[in-house]
């Protein structure tokens, strides 16, 4: 695969395209010939069970909406007279 | 040696549930993190009235009367909550002593009647961590929030 990549100081920049298929923690080699970085994928480090376990019990909930919006409503939910007034304060 | 234990408060399981809230990626963080460090997590059926209530609130924010894609959602989310690895549902039952202790608890840190019943269900089950992004178990001596 051939990649454009952007040197900034020390460090090396790129965008890699959805479908080469590289997740966080794949491991990869690479050179470079002039402004291209070439790289060659070695290994996917892919997420243990238990790791897959959490995404697929996170986030039944995925709605279209603002997050600021969202914390709103929440904090609206919360305002209620109950919470208001169920506490010895 | 003693278990390590933390209880899921509402507010964790809310945001573990959707998808767009502030601490959703969180959520996923620290379950990763009390899977690595081997943290038993639990939780109560008392949790579940706010995180229906709210979810309800938000989906019909959203989605108006939709019942059925409403209680689909719901459905699914509890599932999800249900099938947390290693979930534990510790036992609600007080007695007459645990309930005066629960309105003690109220009075004492001033907090509302389910969030003092949580406490009391973590002193009786000897749980020390509670992930919650409610600053309000932030007052309770001996309990420790994780957020």
């Amino acid at each position: 695969m051939v990649q454009k990549a952007f040197e900034i100081g020390n460090s090396v920049a790129l965008t890699i395209p959805k479908v080469a298929g590289i997740k966080p923690g794949s491991k990869v080699e690479f050179s470079q010939e002039g402004s291209k970085l070439i790289y060659r994928l070695l290994e996917h480090k892919f997420p243990s069970l238990e790791m897959r376990r959490i995404e697929e019990t996170s986030g039944a909930i995925n709605l279209d909406i603002n997050p600021n919006f969202l914390s709103k409503i929440i904090k609206n939910l919360k305002e209620n007279p109950y919470d208001r007034e169920a506490r010895l304060s | 040696m003693t278990e390590k234990l933390v209880f899921l408060d509402t507010s964790f399981l809310i945001a573990s549930q959707v998808s767009k809230h502030e601490f959703f990626e969180r959520t996923k963080y620290l379950r990763r993190n009390f899977l690595l460090k081997q943290y038993k997590i639990c939780t109560s059926s008392i949790v579940f009235d706010e995180f229906w209530y709210v979810l309800l609130g938000i989906l019909k924010t959203q989605l108006g009367n939709d019942r059925n894609t409403i209680y689909n959602l719901i459905q699914k989310a509890t599932e999800n909550v249900l099938s947390m690895d290693g979930l534990n549902l510790i036992n609600i039952d007080l007695n007459q002593k645990g309930l005066l202790s629960v309105l003690k608890i109220m009075y004492r840190f001033k907090l509302r009647p389910r969030d003092a019943i949580i406490i009391k269900l973590m002193k009786n089950a000897k749980i020390k961590h509670i992930a919650s992004f409610d600053k309000d178990f932030d007052k309770i001596s001996g309990i420790l929030r994780i957020y």
